[in-house]
């Protein structure tokens, strides 16, 4: 992959209303930098064809951020995520973009550093990867 | 413009006959559905008011009805052609799996892609690169991945047919960086996503430099031979189904098979039957199998049905109705195993048992016919 020195890459975050991203009170451009938010809310509406739809548009990361395991105020939204999370990364594998682009974060809040650190590790990542070969400036 | 459109199909021709409709798999189960009707409203009215019809979106494509007209109107075509304005005018059908099959091949026609789609060549698998012979994959590693949970083993598919054009003394060429024919999308009117596809396609096959493509998938098949020649004008390839390869390769040459005890039936796929009239190959190679017993289905042939959806688009309760009528048919000719020579047969097939409600007599086991050949051949 060709790398830029001056690369800023697109993140794109899909995050549920109850994990405490998505919330209401919260402005995301305020809060998060780091990344564009789209609210859901559940992580049972992600599917593969919404995050590759989220790559093919020109996205450099795609992350998922949900409710820990067994904790889905729907019971079974993020069991959904998980497993189309899989699903998409095997496909981008396929693909030749690397399924490191795509990051799902299910438990995040129980993490040391939390949000932060996990998004300077996953920037650093998409870093790494280059740029989206399908994105547009 | 739809004046084009009829002009060209001879739509006007139409007599009102209604052969069409009585023959139609999808009006058997979707009553509000009638080749018929469309034709007659697009010719009576052809000011773009069919285009947003939703109907116009439930056709298979199989060919069915153009084979019964008296008129010789290309129906598949006129379907093709107005599906094109529909989308241009902003009107879609309804796409299966949230459209994402559309996404993978926009990102697989880019020319930056750089696929890692060999995955499946186990080392057992002699493919060269200085071959003749190319051996054209299309979609399969990424059906596999996808329908992984109907355990149809469809990658499988692709692994067997490598492994008999060895048997057969042929090591195929095998492209990293192929992409989807472009079958469905521009049979979902797309046609600048298609020729986007094509286009790289076409040139990966001039630089490969072979006389021969072997496929396993149907719909390549008739991208290959009917539609590229139309964009791309010839290539100077031969392009074959693999039961065509096989079954000439069996008729000159003395094979010893391993004798399988089943009985099976074959589904005619419609894209290789009805479209290229590949009738006889397919059971040439499944009579060749010893110990094979070969129970043909009441409606086989041309006058085949199809598996219930395609291009990944409508994909509705009528369709699934469809495949159960059509499984129960297999079930009731007393084989245990359902033959067919595309994935997409096997895929639907797979997906219409993996239903709740499907009742446990009618279920019956779907396999590729490379599979069983392969397995004849002393297997993978």
């Amino acid at each position: 992959m060709n790398q830029r020195s001056d690369f800023q890459p697109k993140i794109i975050a899909f995050a549920c209303h109850w994990c405490g991203i998505g919330r209401n009170e919260i402005n995301p451009v305020e809060e998060f930098p780091k990344f564009k938010l789209i609210k859901l809310l559940c992580t049972g509406r992600i599917s593969s064809a919404l995050l590759l739809k989220t790559f093919e548009k020109g996205a450099d990361g795609v992350v998922v951020f949900g409710c820990p395991e067994g904790k889905c105020h729907y019971n079974f939204g993020n069991k959904n995520a998980i497993k189309e999370c899989k699903l998409s990364q095997s496909m981008l594998d396929l693909l030749g973009m690397n399924g490191k682009r795509l990051r799902s974060e299910f438990d995040f809040f129980d993490q040391d550093g939390g949000l932060d650190e996990i998004m300077d590790e996953f920037v650093q990542n998409v870093k790494e990867l280059g740029p989206n070969p399908l994105r547009i400036d | 413009m739809i004046t084009d459109i009829i002009k060209k199909t001879k739509a006007y021709f139409c007599l009102d006959c209604g052969k069409c409709t009585a023959i139609c798999p999808v009006t058997r189960y979707n009553r509000s559905y009638s080749p018929r009707k469309l034709v007659i409203k697009t010719v009576n009215s052809p000011d773009g008011n069919t285009l947003s019809d939703e109907r116009l979106w439930n056709c298979l494509s199989c060919m069915m009805c153009q084979l019964r007209c008296p008129s010789g109107i290309d129906y598949i075509e006129f379907t093709k052609l107005m599906r094109k304005d529909a989308r241009e005018s902003g009107f879609l059908g309804q796409s299966t799996h949230g459209n994402v099959f559309e996404s993978l091949w926009k990102i697989m026609a880019n020319t930056k892609i750089n696929q890692n789609r060999l995955n499946w060549v186990t080392s057992d698998l002699k493919v060269s690169d200085n071959s003749e012979y190319l051996y054209f994959v299309g979609c399969l590693p990424y059906f596999d991945q996808f329908f992984s949970d109907l355990n149809a083993q469809i990658i499988k598919i692709a692994q067997s047919t490598v492994k008999i054009l060895n048997f057969f003394g042929v090591e195929p060429k095998i492209l990293k960086d192929e992409c989807c024919c472009g079958h469905d999308l521009l049979w979902t009117g797309d046609l600048d996503g298609f020729k986007s596809l094509a286009e790289k396609n076409v040139k990966l096959l001039k630089d490969a430099n072979v006389k021969y493509v072997i496929t396993t998938c149907p719909e390549g098949l008739v991208t290959f031979r009917f539609d590229y020649p139309k964009f791309f004008g010839d290539l100077g390839i031969k392009f074959l189904h693999i039961t065509e390869f096989i079954s000439e390769k069996i008729t000159s040459e003395r094979i010893e098979l391993k004798p399988l005890n089943k009985k099976v039936t074959y589904q005619d796929p419609c894209r290789l039957g009805r479209y290229l009239g590949i009738y006889q190959q397919p059971r040439e190679v499944i009579g060749s199998i010893p110990g094979i017993e070969f129970k043909e289905m009441e409606r086989s042939g041309r006058k085949s049905v199809c598996c219930g959806t395609s291009c990944w688009t409508n994909c509705d309760r009528y369709s699934k109705l469809m495949q159960m009528d059509r499984l129960k048919e297999a079930k009731s000719t007393g084989a245990e195993l359902l033959l067919t020579a595309c994935p997409k047969c096997l895929i639907h097939f797979s997906c219409a048992q993996k239903d709740e409600n499907y009742p446990e007599e009618n279920r019956i086991k779907v396999a590729d016919l490379t599979t069983i050949f392969c397995e004849a051949l002393g297997g993978i």
